[in-house]
């Protein structure tokens, strides 16, 4: 038997000496690891979809039905801390940013393989214990992901399980991005200097910062949940002489930064995408680059504007609605220099590229309606209403969400080898967005009129947006399945995908498709990585 | 600057058009580029494409423009946050109290309410706080928004400039029954909030007379057979009427239980004849407590105010109800119906008679052994927490403890929720 013809058999992913199933999960192979974590992360992310689902179908119409309140509480609960920690956080730095930060920048593997392996078994056992916390104890935890105190120390749903499991996704978290900064300063290729790294590279390298620095604060807050319900310490419950309000700060100091957690690394598949679909170079590069680092930085200094309304001192408001507008300007740039990278390029609107635009206009319309959430004397009116629920959905389904799939649609040739249909794609692509807007948008408006959110039930008054926004989700599932089925098929059976069927720069794109198991035999010379001349797509 | 000039609702919603005006530009200018730019660059136009990798000029351009709008909005925003926070001298205080799952507000001479009667014109300020657990406290069409905070007072004021009846929700998650934390603020003339406000409290009068006057039917109905735009409800209890129905078909009318719930909850039959169908629906509005309050009231009048079910608007008015049913059924702690001589939550098997109650009201997690989410009351008059142990009372003892034990009840949601299925 003679594979050798067969490029599938020389994958990364083809068993090679002892196959079986722990080559996989004791891999210390930066690709098959990005694997195991994009399984993971859309089985999760398929779960806590239905779940999302269930709710929109319950509040369809007003009055108790389909579920009861404790089933409901626990059901928002659950989507959120699903969605949150086990799918958006980890979602494409794990994933895509495992397999192609090293080769971005010309490395085989990441500094620390066996702690990447170590990293996804956190993942694993975080996962894992999120799922015990629902079906032990006194049933699964009703506070929202936000854990506010003291709601939080005297529900006797499962809570104590649910921090620790978060505790433990946090580390998975933070050695991830240790192992990525690392990685960017010890493994560049010679000659790959800091301007010719990938914007992906950039932006993950932002990103890691916050994972490294931000992350361990959600650890110990976690923590010190567990200690008061456990061992009944005084921390946060004034009842035990504690302090609310340090909850939220405390929170928030994590929970505000990892919003940039989220977004950042679907930023940079977007400043991949663009110019490479333009074929044109991206529209001022240190201009990018440095505005990743500037959102790193200023992201961690306005966590308290969601805290307008909790108590706290106007002068914090003043302080925390200023450096909000603050941080709402690199975010600005990023667009423009989108757009100018497309201005007089070659635009060629393959799906990559579809879900970009998608990106940049879900995005836009969520950054933008986040300036209302930073203005003070208007956020108090919106805050914890629809509005807020609409926002962060148009910014991180609209946004990381949209990122996500066109980083699926931009490299699944170059790892799986095979290419999917570009019609069912293109299908699948409107029916997502325009589901997503049906769903979202008249959260907006539901919101301007004073819904609160995580609310069972509602006045008539909201019930006609309340069911054009459950129709909007089934348009949402319909092009999830169809996105995901034309993947599939196009992974498995699909017509054998070229070395680079895009015209891309970059150093993947010198790689056979699918990625072989060792990427680089020697090192690679670095790329200018925007630069087209005489790179065309193939065929 | 004359604090009557400010009108906080007009200036935050100047900020909202300010932000949505500009957002509006920018987002079609963006997603029109990015159509644009589809079509006219498209590979089959443009096969060549440019080749240069920035412009200074422009880049400086969209970071110094945008930075201006930007702290317009601030400035605009904070503004408005000012109007909001800023009471005007001389506004009348109000003490607000969140509890689960209802609210209670206290006027300057004492009077407790469930929902908020303020005079229209005059502004009023509020200070908050919270018996348990976060809540928050929003009245959206005054803008208004802030968290109650357990162990610590926080602040807002509001006007209302027409009188009416505006929506209070609770806006910060707070368990089981957050989506049903709503009552209501009415605005009423100045002289309708001094009645209101020397109308004395529960105890000595029919807590349901209150109720109607607390829910605007006194405004329509009158109590002393006089006429008013609605039948009189002096000596309704009985009385028979005609009832027009849409079809046109009269029917006869007896005002009792059945006709009069069937009246004021719905669904409606009809109108009684010789009266316009103006009367708003109430089913959202009235609790079924609420309402057996209201027809007590005219059933028996003034008489029954020593009754058990002055007890039930003590209950009431402390929140009890949010988490203790009348009916049998679990909410969040165990049911009134029959709770006495049932074993108690208590960790010594106690069973539960007066001095029992009391001691659980004074401190639910020192006395049950464990902790508990039931806040401890405090301030109960002495009438008041009579009536409510005759109240409670008057819903029945346990015939058989056991099988109807309240040991391993946290009062606590998910676990009234565990049992609810067992």
């Amino acid at each position: 038997m003679d594979h050798t013809d067969d490029p599938q058999a020389k994958a990364f992913y083809a068993p090679q000496g002892k196959g079986g199933l722990a080559a996989w999960i004791f891999s210390t192979d930066h690709k098959r690891i990005g694997l195991l974590y994009l399984g993971l992360i859309l089985t999760m992310f398929a779960t806590a979809t239905v779940l999302g689902l269930i709710i929109k179908l319950k509040l369809m119409t007003p009055g108790s039905t389909l579920l009861t309140a404790q089933q409901y509480n626990a059901m928002f609960t659950l989507h959120g801390v699903i969605m949150i920690f086990l799918v958006v956080i980890p979602s494409v730095p794990a994933s895509f940013g495992n397999i192609f930060l090293p080769l971005h920048i010309g490395a085989n593997d990441v500094s620390f393989p066996r702690l990447n392996n170590f990293s996804w078994w956190l993942y694993v056992i975080g996962a894992v214990l999120a799922v015990v916390s629902i079906f032990t104890g006194n049933g699964a935890p009703d506070t929202g992901w936000t854990f506010y105190v003291p709601f939080s120390e005297r529900t006797t749903t499962n809570v104590s399980v649910a921090v620790i499991a978060v505790f433990i996704l946090g580390f998975s978290s933070i050695l991830t991005g240790l192992n990525f900064i690392t990685t960017v300063h010890r493994l560049r290729a010679p000659g790959m200097t800091w301007r010719k790294l990938p914007l992906f590279v950039w932006s993950l390298y932002a990103t890691g910062w916050i994972q490294v620095l931000a992350t361990p604060i959600l650890g110990i807050t976690a923590l010190l949940i567990f200690a008061e319900r456990v061992l009944l310490l005084g921390l946060f419950d004034p009842g035990k002489g504690g302090d609310p309000l340090l909850y939220q700060h405390l929170f928030w100091i994590y929970s505000h930064p990892a919003v940039y957690i989220m977004i950042l690394p679907a930023m940079g598949v977007i400043s991949e995408i663009i110019p490479v679909f333009s074929r044109k170079p991206i529209f001022g590069y240190n201009m990018i680059a440095f505005s990743s680092l500037a959102i790193a930085f200023a992201g961690s200094l306005v966590w308290a504007h969601h805290m307008f309304t909790s108590g706290m001192s106007d002068t914090a408001v003043l302080v925390f609605s200023f450096l909000t507008f603050v941080v709402a300007i690199p975010s600005a740039i990023k667009v423009f220099n989108w757009l100018s990278t497309m201005y007089q390029g070659s635009i060629s609107l393959d799906p990559p590229l579809l879900f970009s635009l998608g990106f940049i206009f879900m995005f836009s319309i969520g950054g933008l309606t986040g300036l209302v959430l930073g203005s003070a004397g208007t956020d108090i009116h919106v805050h914890d209403t629809y509005f807020v629920v609409a926002h962060f959905h148009y910014v991180i389904f609209g946004g990381t969400g949209l990122g996500m799939f066109a980083a699926m649609h931009y490299w699944a040739p170059k790892v799986f080898g095979r290419m999917y249909d570009h019609g069912r794609a293109a299908w699948s692509f409107w029916l997502i967005l325009i589901g997503m807007n049906v769903l979202y948008f008249p959260m907006f408006i539901m919101g301007m009129q004073g819904l609160p959110r995580r609310y069972y039930d509602y006045l008539p008054q909201y019930a006609p947006m309340q069911m054009v926004s459950t129709w909007g989700s089934w348009f949402l599932a319909a092009g999830l399945i169809l996105m995901f089925y034309n993947l599939y098929q196009g992974c498995r059976f699909g017509p054998q995908a070229t070395k680079n069927p895009w015209g891309g720069a970059t150093l993947e794109w010198t790689l056979p498709s699918p990625l072989p198991h060792e990427a680089f035999h020697h090192d690679p010379e670095a790329p200018e990585p925007y630069d087209y001349k005489g790179v065309n797509p193939d065929g | 600057m004359e604090p009557k000039l400010v009108n906080v609702v007009q200036a935050v919603d100047n900020t909202f058009m300010l932000i949505f005006g500009i957002s509006a530009v920018l987002l079609l200018g963006i997603t029109a580029a990015m159509i644009w730019f589809v079509f006219r660059y498209s590979r089959k136009r443009n096969p060549i494409p440019a080749t240069y990798t920035g412009n200074l000029l422009a880049e400086v351009i969209w970071i110094v423009v945008p930075s201006i709008l930007v702290m317009g909005m601030f400035y605009s925003g904070w503004h408005s946050y000012r109007a909001l926070r800023d009471a005007p001298e001389g506004a009348m205080e109000i003490k607000v109290m969140a509890r689960m799952w209802s609210w209670d507000f206290e006027y300057e001479n004492g009077k407790h309410s469930g929902t908020l009667v303020v005079p229209v014109g005059k502004p009023v300020k509020l200070a908050l706080s919270s018996t348990d657990v976060l809540h928050g406290f929003f009245a959206p069409a005054f803008r208004l928004k802030i968290d109650t905070v357990p162990g610590m007072t926080t602040y807002g004021w509001f006007r209302a400039d027409k009188p009416g009846e505006f929506v209070v929700f609770c806006s910060v998650y707070c368990g089981l029954s957050h989506a049903k934390m709503i009552t209501a603020i009415r605005a009423v003339s100045q002289e309708d909030f001094d009645r209101f406000l020397a109308e004395k409290g529960t105890g000595s009068k029919h807590p349901g007379k209150a109720l109607l006057d607390a829910k605007g039917c006194l405004g329509c109905h009158s109590l002393d057979g006089s006429a008013a735009i609605g039948p009189s409800l002096k000596d309704v209890w009985g009385r028979e009427a005609v009832l027009v129905t849409a079809d046109k078909k009269e029917k006869k009318l007896k005002y009792d239980a059945a006709s009069l719930k069937m009246i004021i909850m719905g669904p409606r039959q009809g109108v009684v004849k010789g009266f316009e169908p103006m009367m708003p629906a109430y089913a959202d509005q009235i609790t079924a407590d609420e309402l057996t309050l209201m027809l007590d009231f005219l059933e028996r009048g003034d008489s029954a105010a020593d009754g058990p079910e002055a007890g039930r608007a003590v209950a009431e008015a402390q929140g009890c109800l949010g988490c203790h049913s009348t009916d049998g059924s679990d909410i969040a702690g165990p049911t009134f119906k029959g709770m006495f001589r049932k074993k108690g939550s208590a960790t010594d098997g106690a069973v539960v008679d007066r001095t029992y109650v009391e001691s659980v009201l004074k401190d639910p997690s020192g006395r049950i052994g464990k902790p508990s989410i039931m806040p401890a009351t405090t301030g109960l008059a002495d009438a008041d927490l009579s009536a409510l142990l005759k109240f409670l009372e008057s819903l029945g003892t346990a015939t058989t403890p056991k099988g109807h034990d309240m040991k391993g009840h946290d009062m606590t949601p998910a676990n009234a929720h565990g049992e609810q299925h067992k």
